[in-house]
């Protein structure tokens, strides 16, 4: 029976990496396993400007319509790094964007990390905006609920993207269905979330190990172990609240497209947490001491594995080698 | 002889007057660079200028100068700092000294003054990124002794990785036994699940700085988002030094005590506003008002004025004693002035600095940076503003300031200020001009 089971997930999730990826898909649960996508020109929407200042700012304040720098409004920007700590700047990353009309944007940052793009994000007539509190709907309905009016295309809100970023073989995809800018109406860009100092940690792609080096024995989930969780497995993992958030009229019918990215799992904390109601296991319930390689944070994480976070290591990966070690030690709190 | 002759007039030739020392300025305010030691592609993309110190390092009665270039990039590490140390003529071309460091060591700095009493300033240094012996990534602080050379005293570090523990620095004494205390934010700490990356303020008491016996302020489900911004002054006037921290839309404060610091977990003075980005810069000023207690300054730099986001606003705060609970945002006693930014997204007041007598009346003078401020020709250069003591009064505008505006593009113009007393000037940090590689200015504050 837990062989049947595990085919039957098997084959769910395979049949959701082969699908198709159209407009009636367009929410976080239709695009959650949604690879990136392939064939375009890499850099193609660079906008030719110099773009090397304000780094890791939010771009947006300035560069829209109305800012100071409209002669230069950009659709989308923001600086990538090597790290979510924002330690260095990541030179040439690829950033992509798809909208819901299948439209790829591609981008690469440049000796600043700096990327931006004025190439247009098709918008959605179905948006709706919620931050905090209770989603607003930006479309009329009439009484039958048929759409009186449509979200205002120029409304910048309306522009919804799912997102990737990627350097080399590494590739990490945004979970969510990203508003441009945002859900209160302030301009922003990818920096706004994901500067050096914001609080979901720098916009990284890497191949690169966390940690320069690593024993190896005796391992340390202090000094080892706990700075690549928190490299690599937040802001998903994390305590607390993690629902996505709803920006389409599919994610307020029923049944709800919005998901708990963190399934449930917050990596952040070693024994899990609990916060207001939100009760969610810690790193010990995501290994398996028996069969390390077996361990839930190893295992998903490898390329080809379903993992909506992406794949961060192959088993050759000083990361991976040293989790791996970690737990065939015992995975202790050390 | 010829050769010597030919070797001085080119080098004459080659070396720009204004690299071989800080120059007084005069008058007229122009700008002059510091000159740096790595070439400029050694150092491009360091934001050399994103801290900076002037402090007496070797003792000999000069002001010297640390400068912290957080993104240098040498043999597999990051960050650096570079030492200036001056003479009768001002600071040498090029660092005396150049100390790598890693984990973006040099984003904060801050001098701890002689502690030893042997002439020698201590001072620390801040890496958000770097590690120690038994943990990683959370952040280091390094004390160093000055000398010659500066060598290290101690690294303290953070709780866990990426607390970013040393992101804002602070000295002060805290309780009252003479030694300056050290005070250190991490602003991404999680006390607790409930509290992920809601911060954390760490003291380490001078004059041994021992990491076994420091006080820990945690984030509070009250006094969240604390660790970004730190002041230390006395301003309950019983002669020792207060803690003010920024909190999300507040400036909490702990007084200092001789006994035991803090006397109460529960802060014994908060100031609140509305503005966007109030507590990002906070400075204890001098008496303002008269009334014997020492006035306090904070900046709000994402303030909205006139419907322009970013704009920022300066609040001049009565100092006092006792619990206080205060309102910037409603006239009263303690809003002893509210001055606001020009309305173009400039981030008035993202920097405050006390200065010396700026119009020769005997009174101090602030200087107040806005590192988005329109300069000269380029806008948003970054700008300077430099009030005097009577311009700082209820009704004051940002008119009534002398203004430095930026020369070069987007160089983030003050986003560090210090004070070179001794020569009347003022330093100011510019780490993102030149594409990241950064500079540092001096203006002549006579």
């Amino acid at each position: 029976m837990e062989k049947f089971v595990t085919v039957c997930l098997v084959a769910f999730f395979v049949s959701g990496l082969a699908m198709v990826y159209n407009e009636s898909n367009f929410s976080a649960l239709g695009r959650m396993y949604q690879p990136p996508p392939e064939g375009h020109a890499v850099g193609k929407d660079n906008d030719p400007e110099h773009g090397m200042h304000h780094a890791g700012e939010n771009c947006a304040r300035c560069h829209c319509m109305g800012g100071r720098a409209e002669a230069y409004a950009w659709t989308m920007a923001g600086t990538l790094y090597a790290d979510r700590s924002g330690r260095s700047i990541l030179k040439g990353g690829e950033i992509i964007l798809q909208d819901r009309e299948g439209n790829v944007i591609s981008m690469t940052s440049n000796e600043a990390g700096n990327f931006w793009t004025t190439a247009p994000i098709a918008s959605n007539p179905y948006t709706v905006v919620s931050h905090g509190g209770p989603p607003e709907p930006l479309y009329v309905l009439d009484s039958q609920g048929n759409l009186l009016q449509p979200a205002d295309p120029t409304d910048p809100r309306t522009w919804l993207y799912k997102a990737w970023v990627r350097k080399g073989f590494s590739v990490r995809p945004m979970l969510t269905i990203a508003p441009a800018a945002g859900a209160t109406g302030m301009s922003m860009t990818c920096s706004m979330h994901h500067g050096a100092m914001g609080s979901r940690g720098a916009l990284w792609v890497s191949p690169a190990p966390t940690l320069p080096s690593y024993p190896d024995s005796g391992l340390s989930y202090r000094k080892h172990i706990y700075p690549i969780l928190r490299s690599k497995c937040s802001p998903c993992h994390i305590p607390g609240s993690t629902m996505t958030r709803q920006v389409t009229k599919a994610d307020i019918d029923t049944p709800s497209t919005s998901f708990d990215f963190s399934n449930g799992l917050d990596l952040m904390t070693y024994e899990g947490s609990t916060v207001g109601s939100v009760v969610k296991d810690g790193v010990s319930s995501a290994v398996d001491t028996a069969n390390p390689e077996q361990s839930l944070i190893l295992q998903k994480t490898l390329p080809g594995k379903v993992h909506a976070g992406g794949a961060f290591w192959n088993n050759r990966a000083p990361d991976y080698i040293a989790i791996q070690q970690w737990v065939k030690e015992g995975a202790l709190k050390n | 002889m010829l050769t010597r002759i030919v070797v001085v007039v080119l080098v004459w030739l080659l070396v720009p007057a204004h690299s071989l020392y800080a120059p007084a300025l005069g008058a007229s305010n122009k700008p002059v660079p510091l000159p740096v030691f790595l070439s400029q592609e050694d150092l491009r993309g360091s934001m050399q200028g994103q801290a900076g110190i002037v402090l007496d390092l070797n003792g000999d009665g000069n002001e010297d100068l640390v400068i912290g270039a957080p993104y240098a990039q040498r043999k597999g590490t990051t960050g650096a700092l570079l030492f200036y140390l001056s003479n009768s003529r001002g600071f040498p071309a090029r660092p005396s000294t150049l100390l790598e460091g890693d984990g973006n060591l040099g984003w904060s700095l801050v001098a701890l003054g002689n502690v030893d009493g042997d002439g020698k300033s201590y001072f620390a240094a801040g890496a958000f990124s770097g590690s120690a012996e038994d943990v990683s990534l959370s952040g280091t602080v390094t004390i160093f002794k000055g000398g010659d050379k500066p060598w290290k005293v101690t690294v303290l570090s953070g709780e866990n990785a990426m607390d970013k523990f040393g992101y804002a620095l602070a000295s002060g004494d805290l309780n009252g036994d003479g030694y300056p205390d050290l005070i250190v934010g991490a602003p991404f700490h999680s006390p607790s699940p409930a509290l992920y990356q809601r911060g954390a303020v760490y003291v380490y008491f001078g004059p041994n700085y021992d990491a076994a016996s420091h006080v820990k302020i945690p984030a509070t489900a009250t006094n969240g988002g604390i660790g970004f911004s730190l002041a230390v002054g006395d301003i309950n006037g019983d002669g020792v030094d207060d803690l003010l921290l920024q909190a999300s839309g507040k400036v909490i404060g702990f007084y200092g005590a001789k006994s035991s610091f803090p006397a109460s977990p529960t802060p014994d003075v908060v100031f609140s506003s509305a503005d966007a980005g109030f507590g990002r810069s906070i400075a204890v000023l001098w008496d303002l008002d008269g009334d014997n207690f020492r006035d306090l300054a904070v900046g709000a730099d994402q303030a909205t004025i006139d419907d322009t986001i970013d704009s920022g606003r300066l609040f001049i705060l009565r100092g006092g004693t006792g619990k206080r609970i205060v309102n910037a945002d409603a006239a009263s006693p303690n809003l002893l002035a509210r001055i606001d930014g020009e309305p173009n997204c400039g981030r008035f007041a993202s920097a405050i600095l006390p200065v010396g007598d700026l119009d020769g009346d005997g009174t101090p003078g602030l200087a107040v940076s806005a590192v988005h401020g329109d300069g000269n020709p380029w806008p948003m250069t970054g700008k300077i503003f430099l009030f005097s003591d009577s311009s700082l009064t209820q009704g004051a505008t940002i008119t009534s300031a002398r203004a430095i505006q930026g020369e070069a593009r987007d160089m983030h113009l003050g986003t560090f200020l210090a004070l070179v007393a001794k020569r009347g000037q003022l330093a100011g940090g510019a780490p993102t001009e030149n594409a990241n590689t950064g500079r540092v200015w001096f203006f002549d504050l006579r």
